[in-house]
Parts: structure tokens; sequence; C-alpha cells
């Protein structure tokens, strides 16, 4: 008896929990909206199963409970009432099949008019490359990645050329255009996965993968890897800015080119080491490990760090100074914090970036 | 399954003449269970031989795919294995007419001769290709060469492992069971023939 | 027809055997059952007390400071891996499986008794080699139990040393043990019947475990195919997974593998898996309802078919764990067609239980306790399911907490209840003594409240976006506060359903020593296992004769009949005729023919 009113609560407080959820679908900021559409249907069915078979199961035993002198029918068989319910079940799954296949054709289906953009992903950050006024995104590889040429873009390829590159993890798009989202990575699996724009695709290294959408509402959505990508997976940080035309062309022209890129970096005068350093800890996916609260993550805080005794693996005990951090960051499997993995990337940077680096991490270590 | 002669009893340690056929020498239901056992497994093998098949087909299609060419020490060892299957086949019959480990001793050597040939010529195989420098690592058709041919050989080994388990009850329990767990070995030999060959076929053709 | 395999001759009755012989290297099904569950059992706690680990870090994070990124993701993996393998096949195949077949086809053991005892060292040895990688350089692996390349073999996960190498070649030597158990079981069930039991008269325990070894041995070779494979890439630097890839900012020397390869491999095993932990479940929940409400199973033949349907569906549903994993999307409209052609034959078993119990006598003793709590949780993990299994509404859901709340309501707490039940329902077959009911009572009431306050609102963090495998959430514009809060009461839920085990456990061995006498068939079931001739069964199972059987394994509450169950080798004189399922008859005939039970139900009705 008390597993029937068990069952009866668990069916009110379902529903009551789900009308008072605060946890619900983001708005959605894409076409596929009508994936919610889907969803919804999918819910009302299975909904209604949900509160139908267990109010049946609570009657069932309220009506049927043992009771002395109680003897129960013997019903072995009843081959008619089978055929309807395998009929009707039938029904039911074909009327929530057929709305998702239809939904999902259209989801193969790359519209002409879209837009290239290519997502470049790796352990852990994001960056992304614009075709030029070619149209046409230029051949790229994993042979021709180098320090200065991170997106491994083929530099004999003319197409390249005019490429925009995008290091720093934050994408802007311009409202209302249909883009192919082109998905490569440089190591392992990701996903690229904003919520509000419901699509979200896998990136596997060797292939090049690719969804489309077309973002309808305006803000700025926090990009969220879906794919277990290691132990920095949880903290693989990026954001899409939509925004309309005219504000886009601006961010979009004032991106450096692939050519651009590639010409050798001019000493130019630098007026904010620190902001020069913060643009790099971004570009470079330092800040995918290293937390600027004092939160724990994959590597150390930078918080409170300039000046801290660091106790090393082998337990000596270390003073952050400017010459630890230069080694730190140029040579990290040098020595290696007690207590954290030793698998920082191998980075190379010109002097000055290692000062901006070194000048940001004073910045934010005592705010 | 039963002798085709009706002998009188004779003696029975390490006898060279079939029993009474009328005495239960081994209860059927129990070879029908081993007899189904059997199949499963060999299910089991095909299922696993056969998803390899499919990675293979899958792989092969990428971009740097180099086929290899099989060493020559291959049909030295496929000619062993198929006189392995031979000998096993001539010598599950003699078994069924003379049930004793004994009268069937040359026969279980020349097939373990054999199937310790067919191994051998594999390894053989193994070193030309490693001498060629085609590595493991090297190359995935490389890397399923061994893979295919080194899974292939240690269900092969099992094999010999289950003969020497079957001939060692029979030798000590003095008792006829050798014709029985013969055919069993036997159609897992032919199993592993039938395997190979289409292994061979694989790794050739394509 | 000899029953009685000749190759255990160590172990006849009138052998003195050893306490070692007896209990440890035994080749009696029983002995090996208790041995699986036992092993499985702790594996279980040990897999129960990872789960803490990540619930403490999701609850309250970064207040426990020992599980950090590493500790977190090595806990979520070896949790998946030890539940799915260690815990719920080897229990339900190993434990149930080995126990009940024989019983239940009136075998006096399994037909390769050695071949059984081996399997369980197997098992036993797979086991220890995991336990044994949270012990080497780097830990166990951190990769998820799915284990996807490149990333499980590449730096920047954790147990790329040796973790990863201990957790295949564990799974290696599972697969061994599987396939070694499997042979077992199938061929008993083929060929070791007793006398007068035909396919169609074994209960739906013995159909869900016997399907479900089918499958294991025709599914786990996939595994093995892809990890072996993993293995060669991991040390022989083979690249059948691996592309060329940038580890850690340096080129490696992998190339041209493919990623998506392992993951159609892996989960063309994977999909078979899931129900080859859930049919047991369904099979021995089938006997829990029709023996608890004292009524036969509702469409037997219809059942039975229903298993070997969804069976054989299994194996052709696997693509809708990678609808975004970059396979050809084409392959979507294939997949999610027949991922949702099989919610038919399952939704037919849901109905058939519901139709068992109407017009049933319900005696809400523990093991009904528990089904009645499998149908309601299976009800609710089988809808979610159908969300996922629809290609396009899946894309939102994939990788969120929507698929984690899924598939433990599904396969971790569904199977774990009729585990529960299972382990209620036969303990005073296997013991001799009945389970204490109080505490089965707090376990049941924690479990089963507890287990939906974790998991129902789960879904909507689902929903709203919240991503799986995350070891914090820090600052995500539209992941509001009270979505912490929520995952704080999660946790407390999961610490207190967590504790109520340990009461289960504590009941376990407590009423071996000191639980009540149980009569030989306490529950008055038909099933040839509650006939033996001694509680617990003797090495042989049925003394000096085997059982002959004369009916199906459901005559309950036979009209006509003075006891409401006739067993199944109870001889068909004096009895109505033999009620096959093939004879179609409504139930008002049999009312007809017997106004007794007619008058019993109308004068049961006045008092409700």
């Amino acid at each position: 008896m008390a597993i029937a009113i068990a069952l009866i609560f668990i069916v009110i407080a379902s529903i009551a929990f789900h009308y008072y959820s605060p946890w619900w679908l983001t708005p959605a900021a894409s076409n596929w909206g009508e994936i919610d559409d889907a969803f919804t249907l999918t819910l009302i069915i299975t909904g209604a199963f949900f509160v139908v078979i267990n109010l049946l199961i609570a009657w069932i035993v309220i009506r049927y409970r043992h009771k002395p002198g109680r003897k129960s029918t013997y019903q072995p068989d009843n081959k008619k009432l089978e055929a309807w319910l395998i009929g009707l079940t039938a029904i039911g799954i074909v009327a929530l099949l057929a709305p998702g296949l239809v939904v999902y054709g259209k989801f193969v289906n790359v519209p002409d008019e879209a837009q290239l953009i290519e997502v470049v992903g790796e352990q852990w950050k994001w960056s992304f490359r614009f075709p030029g006024k070619d149209n046409q995104l230029g051949q790229s590889g994993i042979q021709f990645v180098t320090p200065t040429n991170p997106l491994g873009l083929d530099p004999d390829d003319p197409a390249s050329a005019d490429d925009r590159i995008v290091l720093s993890p934050e994408l802007h798009l311009p409202l209302f255009t249909s883009f192919k989202v082109l998905l490569r990575s440089k190591d392992v699996l990701h996903d690229f996965n904003v919520p509000q724009f419901r699509a979200k695709m896998d990136l596997v290294p060797g292939t090049i993968t690719y969804f489309w959408f077309t973002p309808t509402q305006r803000g700025t959505f926090d990009i969220l890897c879906a794919e277990l990508c290691g132990i920095g997976h949880f903290n693989m940080r990026g954001r899409v800015v939509v925004e309309d035309d005219a504000t886009f062309g601006v961010w979009l022209a004032s991106q450096p080119t692939f050519a651009d890129s590639q010409q050798p970096q001019a000493t130019s005068s630098i007026t904010n080491l620190v902001e020069l350093g913060k643009t790099l800890s971004e570009v470079n996916g330092c800040i995918a490990c290293h937390s600027l609260d004092g939160k724990p993550g994959v590597g150390p805080t930078w918080l409170g760090l300039y000046g801290k005794t660091e106790r090393m693996s082998d337990d000596a005990e270390v003073v952050v100074d400017d010459a630890y951090l230069r080694t730190a960051i140029l040579n990290a499997g040098a020595e290696v914090v007690k207590g954290y993995p030793a698998i920082m990337p191998v980075y190379q940077f010109s002097d000055q970036e290692v000062e901006a680096l070194i000048a940001y991490i004073k910045a934010v270590s005592a705010p | 399954m039963k002798p085709e002669h009706n002998v009188p009893q004779s003696e029975q340690s390490k006898a060279t003449l079939s029993p009474d056929a009328d005495r239960e020498y081994f209860p059927p239901q129990e070879q029908a269970s081993a007899s189904t056992g059997l199949w499963l497994l060999i299910a089991v093998v095909t299922m696993l031989f056969f998803l390899f098949t499919v990675a293979y087909r899958i792989r092969m299609t990428l971009s740097d795919w180099q086929p290899l060419s099989e060493p020559w020490q291959l049909s030295i060892s496929t000619a062993m294995l198929v006189m392995s299957c031979v000998t096993m086949h001539l010598c599950c019959r003699k078994a069924a007419l003379l049930p004793s480990v004994h009268a069937c001793r040359s026969l279980l050597n020349l097939a373990v001769f054999f199937t310790l040939g067919f191994i051998l010529a594999q390894l053989w195989a193994w070193q030309q290709l490693l001498d060629l420098n085609y590595s493991v690592g090297g190359n995935p058709a490389n890397s399923f060469f061994y893979l295919l041919t080194g899974l292939h050989g240690l269900h092969v080994l099992g094999g010999l492992i289950a003969l020497a388990i079957a001939v060692f009850h029979a030798i000590n329990r003095h008792s006829d069971s050798l014709y029985p767990s013969l055919s069993l070995c036997t159609r897992y030999w032919h199993f592993l023939l039938f395997v190979w060959l289409f292994l061979l076929g694989l790794l050739r053709f394509t | 027809m000899s029953n009685y395999s000749t190759s255990h001759s160590s172990n006849s009755d009138d052998h003195p055997q050893s306490f070692w012989t007896k209990y440890v290297w035994s080749q009696d099904h029983k002995v090996i059952a208790i041995q699986y569950s036992l092993t499985a059992i702790f594996m279980g706690l040990i897999a129960l007390v990872l789960s803490w680990l990540m619930r403490l870090q999701l609850g309250f994070p970064g207040q426990f400071e020992f599980i950090d990124v590493n500790t977190y993701y090595q806990a979520m993996t070896l949790h998946g891996m030890i539940m799915v393998v260690y815990l719920l096949t080897a229990l339900f195949l190993g434990g149930f499986g080995n126990y009940l077949i024989p019983l239940m086809v009136g075998a006096r053991d399994m037909v390769f008794p050695f071949l059984n005892m081996l399997s369980y060292w197997f098992y036993l040895l797979a086991s220890l080699i995991l336990i044994a990688s949270f012990f080497v350089t780097g830990g166990p692996t951190g990769a998820g139990w799915t284990l996807y390349p490149p990333q499980a073999i590449m730096p920047g996960t954790p147990g790329t040393d040796w973790g990863i190498v201990l957790m295949l070649v564990s799974l290696a030597v599972f697969i061994v043990a599987a396939t070694m158990g499997g042979l077992n079981y199938v061929t008993t069930v083929l060929q070791a019947r007793t006398e007068g039991m035909t396919l169609l008269r074994m209960p739906l325990t013995v159909w869900g475990i016997f399907t479900a070894s089918i499958m294991a041995l025709l599914a786990f070779p996939a595994l093995l195919v892809s990890a072996i494979m993993m293995l060669f890439d991991k040390l022989l630097g083979s690249s059948f997974f691996m592309p060329a890839v940038i580890s850690m900012g340096q080129q490696t020397d992998y190339g041209g593998g493919s990623p998506i390869l392992f993951q159609h491999l892996f989960w063309f095993f994977g999909h078979p898996e899931v129900y080859i932990v859930a049919l047991p479940a369904f099979g021995i929940v089938s006997d829990l309802i029709s023996i608890h409400a004292r009524k036969n199973i509702f469409g037997y033949k219809m059942m039975v078919w229903a298993i070997l349907g969804i069976a054989a569906l299994s194996f052709i549903v696997w693509a809708h764990h990678m609808y975004v994993s970059g396979m050809n999307p084409y392959f979507g409209f294939f997949f999610a067609t027949t991922t949702l052609v099989i919610a038919v034959p399952t939704a037919i078993k849901v109905y058939n239980w519901l139709f068992t119990l109407w017009r049933g006598d319900i005696h809400l003793n523990l093991p009904m306790l528990f089904a009645l709590a499998f149908m309601s949780s299976f009800v609710i993990g089988g809808l979610t399911g159908l969300f996922l299994g629809n290609v396009v509404v899946d894309i939102p859901l994939s990788d969120t907490y929507f698929v984690i709340a899924h598939f433990h309501m599904v396969m971790g707490v569904s199977p774990i209840l009729v585990i529960f039940g299972g382990i209620y329902h036969w303990y005073p077959k296997v013991t001799g003594k009945m389970l204490n009911e109080p505490l089965g009572h707090l376990h049941f009431w924690i479990t089963f409240l507890g287990t939906y306050a974790i998991y129902f609102p789960m879904h909507y963090l689902g929903i709203l976006g919240m991503p799986r495998r995350y070891y914090a959430y820090d600052d995500y514009s539209f992941i509001p506060e009270s979505a912490q809060s929520l995952n704080a009461f999660i946790t407390i839920a999961a610490l207190i359903v967590g504790a109520a085990q340990l009461v289960f456990i504590f009941n376990l061995f407590w009423s071996y020593l000191k639980g009540k006498q149980a009569t030989g068939n306490p529950w008055q079931a038909t099933s040839l296992e509650w006939q033996t001739p001694d509680t617990p069964p003797k090495h042989g199972n049925w003394g000096s004769a085997v059982p002959v059987v004369y009916r199906w394994a459901y005559d309950f509450s036979v009209p006509g009949c003075d006891e409401d169950y006739i067993p199944q080798n109870s001889p068909p004189n004096n009895q109505p005729p033999n009620n096959q399922p093939s004879d179609m008859q409504p139930p008002n005939a049999n009312e007809a023919a017997d106004p007794s039970s007619a008058n019993d139900l109308r004068s049961d009705s006045d008092e409700a």
C-alpha cells in the first residue's frame, strides 16, 4: 500500500518539479530552435506514458493487493489485446520518429548560401579561421604546424594568404547569416558546443567534420567542449559573439590574415605589456589550466603566484621570481610543482612575449 | 561415433581393439554438450575474425595504407596447416576403429609435428618481414599482418593445448574417450584452416 | 538420459572433501555462483566509493583538495567500467546465471564444471589486474569508461603510462572469462534440460540469462578487437586508431588511423552490453512479479519473442551513441529508426508486466516491492531513451547530464533494483535463512526514493545544457547558481543512498548467521529450483532422482485447484489439463468453469 502512495507521490512531485524547475532549455539563439519542437513533442508523449503507467501500477496495487481469500485470475494470454497494444505503440513510435527525422533531414542538408567558418580545437583552446575574399579556406595539415603557424596552414597554397586567423578564443558572427562550420582538431577528439545554438558536432583529428546553423539572436554565448579531451576538458573556454553585420565587418577586418601573420614580427612599441600578456595567455590556452581566481585546476593558479614559495616535485622549495617564470614558460618539463601533472605543452615565445606574460602574471598575482 | 565391429571383450589397458559395442564408453549427452560448446566457440572466434576483417577493410581505405607483399614462407606454413588437418582427420578416423592412444600414436605425432611446423613457418615469415624492416608500427598493413597472423597462431596453439589435454585424459583414464575428443579437435583444426585460408585471401587480394 | 557429468570425479558425494575443494576450487555451480557474486559485490562497493568522490567534487567543488582533476577523471572512468562490466555483467551472468540455470532446468550442474571454475578465476584475475592499476605509476586511466582514442593513450589524460594498459589487459582477461562462462550457460540450456523441460517451459529468468549469454558471446569479441588494437597503438606504435596528432606541442609518429573506427567497434560491443545487463533483469523481474502476485506471467510466448527480438535488434542500433561523432550523417536516419523500433518489444514487456499484476493477488513482500520499483524506474529510464534515440533531439542533449540521468536510471537503478529483489527472493534457497525484513524495508525505501531524488532532477540539468564529464563549472553565463545548489542536493542524496547499501551488506552477512530459518519453498513458487530435496541444495542438486517436468513455470491460481500454485514437476493426475500458453482461453471461460473462484473475486471487491 505504501508503495502505491509512493508512486502517486512520485508522479505528483515529478509534475510539480517540471513546472517549478528553473532549469530548462536556454532560449534558442539559432534556427535550430525547431529541434525544441521535436523535443517538446517527445516530452508530451513520454510524459503521458510516465504518468499513466505509474498511476496504473499504483491503482493495480491498491485494487489487487493481497487480502485473505483473494485469488488471482488465471489468464495466460490475450492475443487480440497484445496485437492492439503493439499497433498503438508502433503508431506512437512513428509519431515520435517521423517529425524528428524531418528536422534531421534539414540538419544534414547544408544550404548553398552557407558561409564557411573553420573552428580549430586543441588541448585546451579554440581558434578560428575565416576564408578571405576568395571565399576559400587554404589547405591545412598537421605537418605545417609551427609556433608561428599554429593552425597549420599550407603556406604554399595561394588560398591561404587571405584567410583571417583568430587565435583568441572569441568568435564573432553576423546575425542571420548561415554558416557551415568546419571542424578540425590538432590532437584529440573535442566537440564544439554552444547550448543556445542547439547544434553541436565532434572534432575528429585526421578528418574535417561539420555542421551548419544560422545565428538568430544577438548576444555572447559560451563555447563548451562536449567530448572528453583530457584533464582540461572542463575549462576549454571560448565565446561566440553574435552581432549585426556592420559591427562584425569591423571586427573581421581587424583580424590578421595568414599572410600578415607570416611576416616577421617587428618589435612594435607595445604600450601595455600587461595587456599583451593577457592576450597571449588567452590565445595560447594558458587560462585553460591556470586559473586567475585561486580555484584549483590542471596547473597552479596565478592568483598570488608571483613571490610565492613553491614546493617542486623533488621537494625542493623555490621562490617564484622572473627567472623561475621564464623557465616555467619555455621549459615547463624541467621542473614541475608538486602535485601537478607534467603535461604543459612546449611553447616558443619571443623575449618580449615572455616579458609580457611575466608582467601579466605579476599583475594578477596581487589584484 | 559407435565402433563398427562387435568384438569380444579383451584387456582394457592400452588395448588396441575396441570394447564391447554395447557398453557406453562416453555418454552421448556429454558428447552432444561438448559438440555444442565447440560450435559456440567457433561462432565466437568467427565473430572475432569477422570484426578484425571489418576493421581491416575500413582501415585500408585511409590514405597511408601501403599494401604488403606476403613473404614466401606463407606457402610453406599453409602447406603445413593443410597437412596437419589431413593427419588429424586420418587420426580421427583411425581412433573410431581403434580407440587407443597407442594405436593412433604415429598419426598424432605427425599432426602435432605439422601443426608446430605451421607455427614455426609463421614465425619465420615474421622474421623475414622484420629483417626487411617492415615493423609492426610502421604501416597499418604491417600492423594488421602481424596482428591477424599472430592471433590465428595463438588459436592454433590453444588447439594444441586442447589436444594435449584430450590425449592425457585418454591415456590416464584407460577409457576410450579418445575418439570423441579427437573428432572435436579435428573439427576445430578444420575451422582454423578455413580461417587461415580466408585470412590469406584477405591479405593477398587487398 | 544421464545428467551426471563424468568429468568432475573429484566432487562426488561419497568423497571426503577438503575445505579447499569444497569452497575454493569447487566445480559446483552454486559455489562458483557465490564466488562470482561476492567478488562482484566487492567490486561494486569500490565503484560506489568512487562515485562518492565524484559527487563530493560536483556538490561541493574545491572543498576536498584530495579530489583533484586527475583523481576525478580516474574515479569517473573506473566507476563506469567496474559498474557495467565487473559488477552488473558478472553478477547477472556469473552470479545469478550460474546459480539458477542448472537448478531451473533440472540439471545436476553446468555441462562444463571445470571450465566454469576456470571462468571464475579468470574473472577474479581480471578484477585484480584492474585494481592493480590504482597502484602503478600515473594511476588508473582517466579516459572515461568508453576509452576513446586518441586521448586515451596521449598525455593530457591520466593513466596513459600503465593505467590504460592494465585496463585493456584486464578487459581481455574478463572477456576470456565471460566466453568460458557463456559457453557453459548456453550449452547447459541447450543440452542439459531435464525430461519434460522444453524450451517453452523454462522460466523467463532462464530465457533472459540464456539470451544475454548468447549476446555476450557475440558482442564481447568487438571489445576484444578494440582493446587489442588499442594496445598495439599504445605499446607497438601502430596507428589503427591514431591519426596524425600534435601532442603537448610536439608532432608524434602516429598517422592515418581513425578514431571513429574505434567508436564503431566499441559501441558494436557497447550497445548489446547494456542489453546483456537488461535482459536478465527483465527475465528475473517477470518471475518475481508472477510469483508474488500468484499469477501466471501474461503472454509468456510474447515475452520470449520480445526477449529474442530485443537481443537481435540490439546489434543494429549501436551508432545511436555516435550521432555527433562526425560519422557519415546519413547513418543517423538508419540508427534512429532501429533504435526507436527496439522500443516496441520493450514496451510490450512493460504492458505484460502490468497485465500480470492486473487481477492478481499481490503480496507486497520485499521481492515484489523491488519489482514494482523496477517497473517505475525502468519506465522513466526507457522513455528518456526515446529522446536520445531520435537523432535530432539527441544533438543538443548529447554529452549532457540528460544522458547520465538516462543511463543511470535504465542501467544503474533498474537492474540494481532487480538484483536486490532477486537476492531477497532467492536468499532463502541459497542459504536456508530469510533476510531480515525490517532492515530490508529500510534498505528498499531509502534506495527507491533516494535514487529518484538523485536522477530525476538530473535530467533537467541536462536539458539546461550542462555538459557531462566536467570537473567544475566556473562562471558559465547560462548556468544559474541554483544549479550548483541542485548538485549539492543530489550529492547528499547519493551519499545517503550509498550508506543504505551498507545496511544491505550487513543484512546479507547477519542473516546468514542469525536469520530466521527458511523452509524449502517459502514463496510457494512453481519453478524447479524451489523443489530441491534439500535447502540449500546439496551437490548434485536433486538427490537420487532428477525431476521430470510436466508443465510450464506459471501454474499459479489454476482454476479448480486447491493450492494456488502447482510446481513444474508435479504430475498431471487430478489436476486440470495442462494450461499451455498456446491455448487461447479468454479469462471468462475459466471463471465460468470454476464459479467458486468468481465468487471469491466478487467478495474481495466488496471489501476493496
